[in-house]
């Protein structure tokens, strides 16, 4: 006879321990198993999914992040959802896509880190419900620092916000805020990167999302460029009107300096001169006070602040 | 749109469901893989297969009330069938060799009995001790689970029971 009983081995077989790669796992076979039921849906949905394109509406896809937050954790590491609508071309730095929606709700930011690559996820609800495309949008790309504003038709607010500190974790991200915007029709927030990256915006639906692709590239020679800006201000209803001012006659982005005050650049030149020169012409038009700012690539813009607004 | 939303709700609901059961079952997944297969990574394997498997055939379950016997079904399927691709001895993980003489030996060593227990017996009769003894199954839901004759079951327990030299200590 052995000298074990079968409680004995009960009690060993029960401490097998479960890995923390199961709920990977788990969460892998059910990413499959959507995506081959989509497919098998889809070849039969084909005719109806014609009609039902021409109506405008939210369509219901919550998935499983009800069933528990432990679970819903897990979550983050499935593959993405969602068909691909477009990869964004950029015409003169910007781009646009999505459809004209209302109620949008920036909802949920992720990100996922590979070894040569970030995939940062942001995701758009209407009344907590995914939603099936994203709102009618922009995006606008400029350097010195390099950054991507993201301008989000129809958003009315991003619950996303808290989930924005995720991105410290980045390689590649160096900062995201949101901006104000008088126009409540829309929702701003930007992204400050690395100079030396690559990125892909993909527009995906059913649910909709936009997808960053960021990857490392070759850090170019260090330049130099020579940024008309204004000087920093709090965030408020009155820099929101200057902004809204300049923006009608200037190519104008906004940035957080680094004493997290906003400023506003209006153009930038590859001489100091040339930037004294335009502020020369300009200053009256602007009718605020500018200054020159040398920045490199990966330069914050500083804190200048303003005396008369703040 | 009407039709395509309860559509949509009813599938929201089957997920859900299938997510659930195997949120309560994921332990019980990876230890009857890894007693079949031996090592993490084709237990890994076998729980994303089956998991995967479920899923696309979750909504041709007549009966939820078995939903837990039929998902187990589908673990021990797949991982017969990895063995079967494998087709290799079975190894002990290096890493249960290499942490022998610390302070987890004791698990390791008996985690070694259960295997070296196992080892003895076939597939079909490891398969009856594992779901009756360690997972605590009904001998009606085990027949069920391995699609065989109750009496069948009660035999192959008896014949398990004896190449595995064990002491019972408990009635059954």
């Amino acid at each position: 006879m052995s000298k074990y009983t079968m409680l004995d081995l009960k009690d060993e077989y029960l401490k097998i321990e479960t890995p923390s790669e199961n709920s990977k796992a788990i969460m892998k076979g059910i990413e499959r198993g959507r995506q081959e039921m989509k497919t098998n849906n889809q070849s039969r949905n084909n005719v109806l999914k014609v009609c039902v394109s021409l109506v405008i509406g939210v369509l219901m896809f919550t998935g499983a992040v009800n069933v528990s937050p432990t679970f819903a954790d897990t979550l983050k590491d499935i593959p993405i959802l969602g068909e691909i609508v477009q990869i964004l071309q950029f015409t003169d730095g910007k781009a646009r896509g999505g459809e004209i929606t209302d109620g949008t709700d920036i909802s949920g930011i992720e990100m996922k880190e590979q070894e040569t690559f970030e995939e940062i996820i942001i995701e758009f609800s209407n009344d907590s419900v995914d939603q099936e495309n994203v709102g009618a949008y922009k995006v606008v790309k400029a350097k010195y620092p390099n950054t991507l504003t993201f301008e989000i038709g129809g958003a009315r607010r991003i619950t996303a916000l808290e989930d924005f500190k995720i991105l410290e974790e980045s390689q590649y991200v160096k900062d995201i805020y949101p901006l104000i915007t008088l126009d409540d029709s829309m929702m701003r927030f930007v992204v400050v990167l690395k100079a030396a990256v690559d990125v892909e915006i993909t527009e995906m639906k059913t649910p909709a999302s936009l997808i960053m692709h960021i990857s490392e590239k070759e850090a170019g020679v260090e330049s130099i460029k020579y940024v008309v800006r204004t000087e920093s201000f709090q965030r408020g209803e009155a820099f929101g009107v200057l902004e809204e001012t300049l923006s009608m006659d200037y190519e104008t982005r906004v940035l957080k300096d680094d004493n997290d005050f906003f400023l506003i650049d209006l153009k930038s030149f590859d001489t100091k001169e040339a930037a004294e020169a335009f502020i020369a012409e300009h200053v009256h038009n602007a009718n605020v006070k500018l200054l020159v700012e040398a920045r490199s690539e990966n330069d914050m813009p500083r804190y200048f602040p303003n005396k008369d607004i703040n | 749109m009407i039709i395509k939303s309860r559509k949509r709700d009813k599938n929201q609901l089957r997920e859900e469901d299938f997510l659930a059961l195997v949120e309560k079952n994921q332990d019980k997944m990876y230890r009857i893989a890894y007693s079949y297969v031996r090592n993490k990574e084709d237990a890994l394997d076998v729980v994303q297969e089956a998991v995967y498997k479920g899923y696309i055939s979750y909504s041709k379950l007549k009966q939820v009330a078995y939903a837990e016997t039929w998902l187990i079904r589908i673990v021990i399927n797949v991982a017969k069938d990895i063995l079967r691709l494998n087709k290799r001895i079975v190894p002990l993980e290096m890493e249960q060799l290499n942490i022998q003489g610390s302070s987890e030996s004791n698990i390791v060593y008996e985690q070694i009995a259960v295997h070296q227990a196992l080892d003895k017996l076939n597939e079909h009769e490891r398969s009856v001790i594992i779901l009756r003894y360690f997972e605590d199954m009904k001998l009606l839901d085990v027949a069920k689970l391995l699609e065989k004759p109750i009496s069948t079951i009660k035999s192959t327990l008896y014949r398990a029971l004896k190449k595995m030299e064990i002491e019972l200590t408990e009635e059954d």
